[in-house]
């Protein structure tokens, strides 16, 4: 009897936890400040792809709108650019795209455009497979959980606009912690991965992998050859981003370890983007690692903001 | 309550969904050749991965940092001008820095692609290992051609030879003891097509 009670008032006690988890309404700062830095990543991901829009989209493109829809046979995926591949048109959905990134973003019609930009993110990661990184998973990723919260319920166009019309108050809500947690829990799948990953490889043991990072010259942008010469820190350094990868599932929700895995995350991101290259992957990965920062660090800096103001 | 339940299950559907295709991956010793208990589970949850582009393994620098993977152009015109040759991707012609890259990716996924003119000998009984094969060499042709044909519209050359080659890193004894600097020609190599 006593064993089943303990079991009940165990079961209990894990409802309530996935219930707090979950569903504890939440306060926007920490989202709209993800959805600030994100909107600019996604802004900034597919301006570039305006370089040279038709040499990607375009009839003659590395990869033809009809190879691009065949990768993908058999598959549930879906691009609205597979059935577009005129210039002028492509130019027109583009500039619609931007306008979308611009405005989630700013955090107008931040609902609508929110989902827009899930739609346009995604049809652009499915039309360009082939020249995808790990940057435009994170794109997908923060425009998928920037669609499920209320992004754009502070420091957005649309909280100043309510503001106007008297009706200015900042309410908490389950869709904006679920969008978050859904956030932090992909970030922890992703890091998870990469050890795991990591761990299969015998540089990653034997400690020399970050030489054969740092001496990849197509990634290298500010040398960081120099690390053969300190073979301590280099071997400290690769072991130390297995173990940290590995265990960043479990360690970044302890508040007593979250500073320094944070910290880590910070300096390996901005590692690869000054030595190696992938600036814009470098970013994104800070961003996603912001979701982790307190939400009281975000509060704190919307009282502040509000004194100066 | 009811409300909650729905959200829950959709919260559990969706997390299983990041979670499979890199458990998949990392559960896979080659194609197809997933675990299990990876596999059917993968194969549920597959059109809504697909829908989301969730289908990936994670695996940055992963197993090991290994070499990268260019493309040799050389070009041929016929209205004069002299032969042009470069690799993609080019720092120096493909500016920002994510433009560089979106190349190199492309050049990376070309050789992820590639599959040998004939048949391994190994293969040679198995019909559906042959079909395989052949629909391998199909795909890898197919952007190899696409890749040919952009880089033609876009130079107006009259020939465009493509080689595959492989760039790896110089191993910490060739670049102390022997001065292998990282863009030595002996770290580069073309790859058969």
């Amino acid at each position: 009897m006593s064993v089943a009670m303990g079991l009940g008032a165990r079961g209990k006690a894990a409802i309530t936890a996935w219930d707090r988890f979950w569903f504890q309404p939440e306060l926007p700062h920490r989202l709209a400040a993800l959805r600030i830095a994100a909107g600019m990543m996604l802004f900034y991901t597919h301006l570039v792809w305006a370089v040279n829009l038709t040499g990607f989209l375009g009839p003659d493109a590395w990869i033809p709108r009809g190879l691009s829809r065949d990768m993908h046979a058999g598959s549930w995926s879906f691009s609205y650019l597979w059935y577009v591949d005129q210039p002028a048109v492509l130019w027109m959905l583009h500039v619609a795209a931007l306008v979308v990134f611009a405005l989630l973003t700013l955090g107008l019609w931040t609902r609508v455009v929110s989902i827009l930009a899930l739609v346009i993110t995604l049809s652009y990661c499915h039309r360009l497979e082939g020249s995808l990184f790990g940057l435009d998973q994170f794109n997908t990723m923060a425009a998928m959980y920037l669609a499920v919260g209320a992004s754009g319920g502070v420091w957005s166009l649309d909280s100043w606009l309510r503001r106007r019309r008297g009706d200015g108050e900042t309410v908490p809500s389950v869709s904006t912690t679920i969008a978050t947690r859904l956030w932090q829990i992909h970030m922890c799948i992703i890091y998870l991965f990469g050890g795991i990953g990591k761990a299969r490889g015998e540089l990653w043991w034997d400690g020399f992998a970050l030489w054969y990072a740092a001496a990849n010259s197509e990634y290298q942008s500010v040398p960081l050859t120099w690390i053969i010469y300190a073979p301590f820190l280099m071997a400290f350094l690769t072991h130390l981003t297995v173990f940290w990868e590995t265990f960043y599932a479990a360690t970044i929700w302890r508040p007593a370890l979250r500073f320094w895995t944070l910290a880590i995350a910070v300096l390996v991101h901005l590692g690869i983007a000054v030595h190696l290259g992938m600036i814009t992957f470098g970013l994104a990965m800070i961003i996603g690692n912001a979701a982790f920062v307190p939400l009281a660090w975000f509060t704190r800096w919307d009282r502040r903001l509000a004194g100066a103001s | 309550m009811r409300r909650r339940a729905i959200a829950s299950l959709l919260i559990a559907i969706h997390v299983a969904a990041v979670f499979l295709p890199p458990f998949t991956f990392a559960t896979s010793r080659g194609p197809g050749e997933a675990s299990p208990f990876a596999a059917p589970l993968m194969q549920t949850w597959q059109p809504y991965i697909d829908a989301l582009f969730l289908n990936h393994g994670y695996f940055f620098f992963a197993p090991n940092p290994g070499p990268n993977h260019l493309l040799r152009v050389r070009l041929e015109f016929d209205d004069g001008r002299p032969p042009e040759e470069y690799l993609i991707p080019d720092r120096d012609r493909l500016w920002p820095r994510l433009y560089y890259h979106r190349h190199f990716m492309m050049t990376e996924t070309l050789h992820g692609l590639y599959a040998p003119p004939e048949p391994p000998p190994e293969i040679a009984g198995d019909p559906v290992l042959r079909a395989q094969w052949r629909e391998a060499r199909r795909r890898y042709e197919r952007m190899r051609e696409a890749f040919r044909h952009h880089i033609q519209s876009e130079t107006g050359a009259k020939r465009v030879e493509l080689t595959r080659v492989e760039h790896r890193q110089p191993t910490p004894y060739e670049y102390l003891e022997e001065g292998i600097g990282l863009t030595d020609p002996r770290t580069y190599r073309d790859l058969p097509d």
